[in-house]
């Protein structure tokens, strides 16, 4: 890990993990609290099994990001876009995933000044997609610029590939610890907490 | 009772404990001829192990207290081994890891981030309340909680003592990092156990009182199940500290020590004699 | 340079996109377009040193609305805006980017490398940084400053009609914005203290302010992202009315309490560890010896590093935590005294029987030693929680800070000025008004602060914006009136000092003080390259052992041993 660019994203992402602890600490501090009964909760607002679709779909982008990393490393230049491009549609279906699920949640009324649960929702999952947002970004310059010059085509800037692929990892790895801790952890029977609330969709 | 009795009396003398002790003391004097300044640490390590699991300690953290108990566990993880690893001589370990078992052992329990998971994970899976409970309630999961312990915190000590150096895989920077980390997991662990509502452990909120020690430890110590949670979690959280931190300037300490190669030729090319005592710090 | 000249040598790639034109941008242009670490380092230290004139002039409202009781010089709206301002000035707009701009400056050029690893992203921090003060100074006129109090306990901050203004909006979002600034440099600083030294720069032969730098960017690596999660939940609440903090609907206030202080402790370990650097460069050169146990000063600054991220609670004793949590907290609280103390003890011994010359920033440094010392002892004290129940939120809490920030960070830095100026610009400063300045600093300072221990002890909490007629309230608030008065005297004084010596100054010369660390070997000011050659690094001192090379350190081990 000697390279200097490696070196430096793997510092930014240690420093994200803290940023996302303090809202998953929120999170799981008023999870169960009864200020949440009657109204949405973690137990009866989530569909696992489609969050747990798109959630496949951005572990599918980290393996084929770094498998477009080892094409590229490679020289192999159509192998590379062809695995980015899948890299970013899959990472663009979660983002709409996301999407689709915060737009049927605030249908049902579920917004962050709801609730506890509504408010430590968003703020996490919320920034999470942001972090993925950006990451997409990047990822679509990456290919946009390497489509269009060499630059970023050749073995020789396999630095910058490696440095953004820590990042586009680090917010699949944070996933991995934030989609069990609000989705995983919610199924199961959970008494009053579980029981369906009066949807009113938000205005 | 009284706390003097129930500090007298309360000792269980474990036949097993005895012999394994006295076995491994017997192991060392023969094993480690001849004996030096380090079978201080080693014998040290072997009486706070015997301590911890015969003294008082044992049955109060066995039936009455979190707290105990957890005073037991860290005496396991963060004192026993580290003194253990220090009192057994480097010469010592050449011969044990000629063994190509142990040495393929080794080369994949040593590395960091091996040795670093395998001991914060054996803390925390065993802290799950179900299978701490377990141990509580069967003498033989307890067993080998104690062993998984002694084990799973000898394999992370390991990179930090280190005590041959051409086995080791991180500089003094990363060894540092390392224990702040294992530091930093050990309060969560315990910042967690003291936020949790008492009764995480359940078997410690109406313990069975056998010995007639309840009244003692309830109105003399002033430990309800809810200040004995908090203790214990405490214990865990700042008590670990000052052992990590202790670890952390060895570290620097035999960093600062290392010989620096580049003044030996520098010295040497100033053809004035090269002072002795830096020479044997090479060495 | 231009596209036309294509040569025809077949080893020479055909290049299919034009070079850029090389310019040499001149004046603003130059500043403001810059990369070079010397550049972004002037440029943060300027920038803050004006914002520090801006939260002084805060202070002397406050102070001046103080001086007697009942006045009503301030409005109470207008003084909380007024002391909410001064704090987070202070903090996140002077003492952390000036150390921050010195570290820049100067951690390359003490390991021998001619940029920091990221200079564009370097570039990118300091702008996050003035622009985010100019925005939060924008809110004066915007809407209104915030006035929550520069730590913004929640419900007050984040409900957003709990307040008088949108000040707390601008709070959340420039601080942020400047946070970030802040994570990048440490990012920068970190890299380039690990891939940019010198052939012989070894990490146990870091000159200590490199070191300090170090351990303070693992730092603020570790709290400014817990700040950034603190204002996204401020800021949720106030403007999506959320309920991180909103009582009503279960949210509890002391879960900000315990994030925010998450990252504030930390954070005073941030403002003080590089000028805990600084003194530990500057007390060695002018007692004319090396430091004494350089091994335990970097040791003891490991120790503090990781107690520090467990101490927290300590700013909370009376927010009702429950008494295992105040022992947890107040038992760690006090063994990070004694890792500081070791640090004091090292410092003060360097200067036994040393040949100490008594130049302006020898003064600083010393005061450094005693005022430190004395604020360090009245935070140990707070750390005993039935005294810290007493003096919770009173001026002793104020004198403590100020006494550890100014009388400690402030004066740290005006000792690396006067010690560094004529690196930076090639002039000396003038001693002679560097004594007015020390002399005027040091009484206005004490002057000031001193009386606040006792106003604490008596009674006078903290944040209001008058008090009544007690015994004694009066007096103490008074001279502590007059001192800050004394002190704005002395910052006048240095004001004048360092335009006249830029000016005027006696022209230094590379190494005006015969001192130890690489960056004395540059030219003053550093050329644009700044070393074409290193000097070879065999000791903690190379410059020393180059001008000294019959007492140089890597011969004669034993006169410099660590320990």
């Amino acid at each position: 890990m000697s390279d200097k660019h490696v070196m430096g994203m793997s510092l930014f992402v240690a420093s994200e993990f803290v940023f996302f602890a303090v809202l998953i600490l929120a999170f799981v501090f008023y999870r169960q609290s009864p200020a949440n009964i009657g109204g949405p909760t973690a137990f009866n607002s989530l569909d696992v099994p489609t969050t747990g679709f798109y959630t496949a779909c951005l572990t599918a982008s980290s393996v084929t990001f770094w498998l477009a990393e080892r094409s590229h490393r490679r020289n192999r230049t159509g192998q590379w876009h062809a695995l980015l491009l899948v890299t970013i549609l899959l990472g663009g279906a979660f983002i709409y995933g996301e999407g689709r699920e915060f737009a049927d949640m605030s249908g049902q009324g579920i917004v962050p000044s709801t609730n506890l649960f509504g408010t430590t929702f968003y703020a996490l999952v919320g920034f999470h997609g942001f972090h993925v947002a950006m990451g997409l970004i990047v990822l679509l310059t990456v290919f946009g610029i390497s489509l269009r010059s060499r630059f970023f085509r050749g073995a020789a800037h396999a630095r910058a590939i490696r440095t953004i692929a820590i990042y586009w990892i680090f917010v699949d790895a944070m996933w991995w610890i934030i989609f069990p801790t609000v989705y995983l952890w919610s199924l199961g029977n959970h008494g009053i907490l579980g029981e369906p609330f009066k949807a009113v969709p938000f205005r | 009772m009284t706390t003097w009795r129930a500090l007298t009396t309360l000792w269980s003398w474990d036949p097993t404990v005895l012999l394994g002790c006295g076995g491994a003391a017997a192991w060392y004097v023969q094993a480690a001829r001849p004996l030096g300044r380090r079978s201080v640490p080693f014998m040290a390590g072997l009486l706070v192990l015997l301590l911890a699991l015969v003294s008082p300690l044992d049955i109060l953290g066995d039936r009455y207290l979190f707290s105990a108990h957890m005073l037991q566990h860290l005496l396991l993880i963060l004192v026993v081994p580290p003194l253990l690893l220090l009192g057994i001589p480097p010469a010592l370990f050449e011969r044990l890891l000629r063994r190509p078992a142990a040495d393929r052992a080794e080369r994949l329990l040593g590395h960091p981030a091996v040795a670093w998971l395998t001991g914060t994970l054996s803390l925390w899976v065993w802290h799950a309340p179900a299978l701490y409970d377990a141990a509580l309630q069967n003498e033989g999961i307890h067993v080998l909680q104690h062993l998984c312990f002694l084990v799973a915190s000898t394999i992370f000590w390991w990179p930090v003592i280190m005590p041959l150096p051409d086995r080791s895989r991180m500089n003094a920077l990363g060894t540092l990092a390392y224990l702040m980390l294992g530091s930093l997991s050990n309060s969560v662990l315990g910042i967690i156990e003291t936020f949790a509502p008492p009764g995480l452990y359940s078997p410690y909120v109406y313990p069975l009182d056998t010995l007639g020690l309840l009244p003692l430890i309830r109105q003399g110590w002033n430990l309800s199940p809810s200040n004995d949670q908090q203790l214990g979690g405490l214990l865990m959280w700042t008590g670990s500290v000052p052992v990590f931190i202790l670890a952390c300037i060895g570290i620097i300490v035999r960093w600062f020590a290392e010989p620096e190669p580049d003044l030996v030729e520098a010295r040497r090319e100033m053809e004035e004699p090269v002072d002795p005592q830096w020479q044997t710090r090479t060495g | 340079m231009s596209s036309t000249a294509r040569p025809s040598n077949p080893l020479i790639p055909e290049l299919d996109t034009p070079l850029p034109r090389v310019t040499d941008p001149t004046g603003l242009l130059k500043w403001i377009g810059s990369v070079d670490h010397k550049q972004i380092g002037i440029m943060y230290m300027v920038t803050s040193f004006v914002f520090f004139l801006f939260g002084g002039v805060e202070a002397l409202l406050m102070r001046l609305q103080l001086s007697q009781p009942r006045f009503s010089f301030l409005t109470p709206q207008d003084y909380d805006q007024i002391f909410t301002m001064h704090g987070t000035t202070m903090i996140f707009l002077v003492i952390m980017p000036m150390l921050i701009g010195f570290a820049i400056y100067f951690v390359p050029l003490m390991i021998g490398a001619n940029d920091i690893a990221f200079p564009r992203f370097n570039a990118l921090s300091y702008w996050l940084f003035l622009f985010g003060g100019l925005l939060l100074y924008y809110s004066f006129i915007g809407g209104g400053a915030p006035d929550a109090g520069w730590f913004a306990y929640a419900p007050l901050s984040s409900e957003f009609n709990f307040t008088a203004n949108a000040g707390m909006n601008y709070w959340g979002v420039s601080l942020a914005a400047t946070g970030i600034g802040t994570i990048g440099s440490a990012v920068n600083l970190m890299v380039t203290i690990w891939t940019l030294r010198a052939p012989g720069m070894t990490l146990r032969r870091l000159p200590l302010f490199v070191w300090m730098v170090m351990l303070n960017n693992v730092l603020i690596l570790a709290a400014l992202p817990a700040l950034n999660s603190t204002f996204v939940m401020v800021l949720f609440d106030r403007l999506l009315h959320a309920n991180f903090f909103h009582v009503p609907s279960g949210g509890q206030p002391l879960l900000y309490q315990h994030s925010f202080w998450s990252f504030g402790h930390p954070e005073v370990y941030i403002m003080i560890l590089p000028a805990w650097g600084m003194i530990s460069e500057v007390i060695p050169v002018f007692a004319r010896r090396p430091i004494f146990g350089y091994n335990f000063v970097a040791g003891a600054t490991v120790a503090i590093l990781l107690l520090s991220l467990l101490v927290w609670g300590h700013h909370m004793f009376t927010a009702g935590m429950g008494q295992t949590l105040d022992i947890a907290f107040g038992i760690s609280s006090m063994m990070i005294a004694v890792p500081t103390g070791i640090k004091v003890f090292n410092w003060t011994y360097t200067t036994w029987k040393a040949s100490i010359h008594f130049t302006t920033s020898m003064l600083f440094a010393l005061a450094f030693l005693l005022q430190f010392t004395i604020g360090g002892v009245t935070g140990v004290m707070f750390a005993s929680f039935p005294v810290d129940w007493q003096m919770e939120d009173s001026y002793f809490v104020i004198a403590h800070l100020h006494y550890v920030l100014m009388g400690g960070s402030a004066f740290a830095l005006w000792a690396g000025i006067y010690y560094w100026f004529p690196k930076i610009t090639g002039r000396m400063m003038d001693e002679r008004l560097g004594r007015w300045n020390f002399a005027l600093a040091f009484i206005g300072f004490n002057v000031a602060f001193m009386p606040q221990h006792f106003l604490g002890m008596i009674g006078m909490a903290r944040r209001i914006y008058t008090y009544p007629d007690l015994p004694y309230w009066h007096l103490l608030n008074l001279i502590s009136s007059i001192g800050a008065a004394v002190l704005a005297i002395a910052v006048l004084v240095f004001i004048w000092n360092l335009i006249y010596s830029y000016l005027h100054g006696r022209v230094a010369g590379d190494n005006p003080w015969d001192a130890f660390t690489l960056e004395w070997a540059t030219a003053s000011p550093p050329a644009v390259h700044s070393f074409e050659q290193v000097p070879p690094v065999r000791s903690r001192r190379p410059i020393w052992d180059l001008n000294h090379p019959d007492r140089a350190d890597w011969k004669n081990p034993e006169a410099v041993r660590g320990i």
